[in-house]
C-alpha cells in the first residue's frame, strides 16, 4: 500500500463530509450561521418542521429549528433568526402555505404604522397572530362548493333538461317573443287609430266657433238661472201645497171637514143617488121636465 | 470455507416418446432451475458467513482496505461526476420544459432535488460502479481463482476472503456514499448552473424550490440506498469472481454474470428501498 493512496482517499472522504455537512446545512438553514432564538406558540396542526424558513414581511430571515408538541394543543416553535435582522416588536407570528406543495413558514409581519425601532431580544417570544386559511382547508371549502355547484348542477338536469322544463322554456320564450310581436302589432295599429282620432278631434276643435259656444255658455248660463229661480217658485209652491195639505188634513177647515165628514158623505152619495134617478126619469119622461116649443 | 456440490447426470430419457421427453426436459429444467436459486443462494449466506469470520483479521483486510478505497472510490470519482453532472443538467431541463403555464419556476429546482438525491444520484452511481468497479472486482478475484493464487494463499494460511473479499466490501460500503455525496452534489450544482443560465430561471426561485419541502432524512435515505448498493456491488462481484471456473472463459463468463446479478440486485434494492423507506421522507 501507498502513503500516496491513503492521502488520496483521506482527501476524497474529508472534501465528502465537507460538502455533505454544508450542503444539509444550506437546505436546511439557509446558511452556516445559526443566528439567535425567538419563540412562538402555535395551535397543533400547523404542518411545521424544523429546517422551514422564516419571514420577515416576506424576506427570508432564518429557520424553524426545532418544534416541540405540548400536550395542551399547541407547538412550541424555536426559530433561529439570522443576526443581520432584528424583528419589531409589534409583529406576529402566523403559519403561512408556501406555493402549491403543502410547504408552509413562519411569516413575522410587523403591525404598520408602529414603531418598527423597538425589536425582539434574542430569546423573546413572539405572539402568534390570527391563523390563516390553510391550503387544504381552502381545497376544502373548494370542494364543499364544487359538491354543492354539482348537486346545484344534477337537480338542474333533473328538473330542467330530463323533465322537459328546458323544452317548455323555449316554448315559453317562442310564445313570449309571439306575443310581444303580437302586441307590437296592437300597439302600433292603437297608434294609428290614435293618432286619426287626434286629428279628428283636433278638426272638430278647429270647427267650433267660439263666438258661438261662448253664447251657448251665456244662454246656457241663463237658463241655468231661470232654472233656478223655477225651482225657487217651485219651492215656493210646494210649500203652500205642503200647507194647503196640512189645513185639509185638519178636520177643523172647511176643506177637512169636507174631506173627514162622513155625514157629507152619505149625503152626497143620497144626493148623487137622487140626481141619478132624476136622471133617469128624465131620460124615461123627457117630456115632464122639459117643454120644448117653437114659436 | 464454501464447498461447491457436484450434480449427478440424470439419467437418460431418448427411449421415451417424444412428448414424454419434452416433458421430463422441461420439468427436470425447471427443477434444476428452481434448486439451482436455492443453491445460490445458499452459497451467498455460506460465503457471507466466511466474510463474518474474515472480520477478526483486520491486519489482514485492514491495510488492503485503503487500497481498495482509492480504487473504487478516489479512482471513479470523474466518471461518477460526469454521469452526475449529464444527469442533473437533463432533470432540470427536461422538467423547465415539460412546465405548463402558471406553474411556479421553483418546482425545477425541487424537482431536481428530488431526483438527484433521491434517487438517480444513488442509483446511476452504484450501476455506473457495477460495471466499472464490480467487473474488474470480479476479472481480478476470478483470475486469481483461476491461477490457483486463492489456492495459493490457503496453503500459505491466509484467509483469501480476509484478504481478497472484505476489503473490497468495505471500501465499497464506505466510498459509495461518498461517491454518492459528489453525485449529488454535481448533479444539483449542474442543475442549478442549467437551469438558470440555459433556461432563464432566476437563481432565487431555483435556490427556493431547493429549499422547498427539505427533510435530512432524505440525504440519509440517499446515503443508506448508496450503502445497500456498494454492499451488493462487492459481494455479488467478489462472490462470482470467488466461484469463477478455470480458464479465461469461465472469468469472462463469471464478470458478466457478475454485472447482470449486480445491476438486478441494485434495481430490487432500490426499489424494496423506495416501498419501505418511501413514507417516512415526507416527516
Amino acid at each position: 500500500m501507498k502513503r500516496r493512496d491513503e492521502v488520496q482517499v483521506g482527501i476524497v472522504i474529508t472534501i465528502a463530509v465537507v460538502v455533505l455537512l454544508t450542503g444539509v446545512l444550506w437546505l436546511a438553514r439557509g446558511g452556516l450561521s445559526s443566528g439567535y432564538p425567538l419563540y412562538t406558540r402555535f395551535a397543533w396542526g400547523q404542518n411545521l418542521k424544523q429546517g422551514q424558513p422564516v419571514l420577515l414581511a416576506g424576506v427570508n430571515i432564518g429557520y424553524v429549528d426545532d418544534v416541540e408538541l405540548r400536550r395542551d394543543g399547541y407547538l412550541d416553535v424555536v426559530m433561529r433568526v439570522n443576526r443581520r435582522y432584528r424583528v419589531p416588536k409589534s409583529a406576529k407570528a402566523t403559519v403561512r402555505a408556501v406555493g402549491f406543495f403543502g410547504d408552509v413558514a413562519v411569516a413575522l409581519t410587523p403591525k404598520l404604522g408602529s414603531d418598527l425601532t423597538e425589536t425582539f431580544s434574542p430569546g423573546d417570544t413572539v405572539p402568534a397572530g390570527p391563523p390563516e386559511a390553510s391550503v387544504s382547508e381552502i381545497m376544502t371549502k373548494a370542494d364543499s362548493i364544487s359538491g354543492a355547484l354539482s348537486q346545484i348542477t344534477h337537480a338542474l338536469q333533473v328538473e330542467v333538461v330530463d323533465a322537459g322544463g328546458l323544452r317548455d322554456l323555449r316554448k315559453t320564450i317562442a310564445s313570449t317573443a309571439a306575443l310581444a310581436v303580437q302586441l307590437q302589432n296592437i300597439a302600433t295599429e292603437q297608434n294609428e287609430n290614435l293618432s286619426r282620432t287626434l286629428a279628428a278631434y283636433r278638426k272638430v276643435a278647429e270647427a267650433i266657433d267660439t263666438a258661438q259656444v261662448d253664447s251657448t255658455v251665456r244662454n246656457f248660463r241663463a237658463s241655468s238661472q231661470y232654472v233656478s229661480s223655477t225651482a225657487a217658485r217651485l219651492d215656493t209652491a210646494a210649500t203652500r201645497l205642503n200647507d194647503l195639505l196640512a189645513k185639509a188634513n185638519n178636520d177643523n177647515g172647511t176643506l177637512g171637514l169636507l174631506m173627514s165628514d162622513s155625514t157629507l158623505y152619505r149625503n152626497l152619495r143620497n144626493s148623487l143617488a137622487s140626481a141619478d134617478s132624476l136622471l133617469a126619469d128624465i131620460k124615461a119622461h123627457p117630456g115632464r121636465y122639459i117643454s120644448v116649443r117653437i114659436f | 470455507m464454501t464447498h461447491f456440490p457436484h450434480h449427478p447426470r440424470p439419467a437418460s430419457t431418448d427411449t421415451f416418446p417424444v412428448i414424454q421427453r419434452s416433458g421430463i426436459r422441461f420439468f427436470r429444467r425447471v427443477s434444476r432451475g428452481v434448486a439451482g436459486a436455492f443453491e445460490k443462494a445458499g452459497a451467498w449466506v455460506y460465503f457471507l458467513r466466511d466474510i463474518g469470520r474474515a472480520f477478526g483479521e483486520p491486519a489482514t483486510y485492514g491495510p488492503e482496505t485503503i487500497r481498495q478505497m482509492k480504487n473504487i472510490g478516489v479512482d471513479s470519482l470523474p466518471l461518477t461526476a460526469i454521469v452526475a453532472g449529464f444527469i442533473g443538467s437533463v432533470v432540470a431541463l427536461q422538467t423547465r420544459y415539460q412546465m405548463f403555464p402558471g406553474v411556479q419556476l421553483s418546482l425545477v429546482g425541487l424537482a431536481t432535488r428530488q431526483m438527484v438525491i433521491l434517487e438517480l444520484g444513488p442509483l446511476l452511481t452504484g450501476l455506473v460502479l457495477a460495471g466499472r468497479v464490480g467487473a474488474r472486482m470480479t476479472a481480478e478475484i476470478g483470475t486469481m481463482r483461476v491461477t490457483e493464487q486463492i489456492d495459493a494463499l490457503e496453503t500459505l494460511a491466509y484467509d483469501p476472503v480476509a484478504f481478497l473479499v472484505l476489503p473490497r466490501l468495505l471500501a465499497a460500503i464506505i466510498m459509495l456514499p461518498v461517491l454518492t455525496v459528489f453525485a449529488d452534489a454535481v448533479g444539483i450544482t449542474s442543475g442549478y448552473l442549467m437551469g438558470v443560465y440555459a433556461t432563464g430561471i432566476s437563481p432565487t426561485d431555483f435556490k427556493d424550490g431547493l429549499k422547498l419541502g427539505y427533510g435530512t432524512f432524505q440525504v440519509i435515505y440517499s446515503l443508506l440506498k448508496a450503502t445497500m448498493f456498494g454492499g451488493a456491488i462487492s459481494f455479488f462481484s467478489a462472490y462470482e469472481g470467488y466461484i469463477a471456473e478455470a480458464g479465461a472463459e469461465g472469468v469472462g463468463r463469471s464478470t458478466a454474470t457478475a454485472v447482470v446479478i449486480t445491476s438486478v440486485a441494485i434495481l430490487v434494492l432500490d426499489a424494496l428501498t423506495a416501498v419501505l423507506l418511501a413514507p417516512y421522507l415526507q416527516s
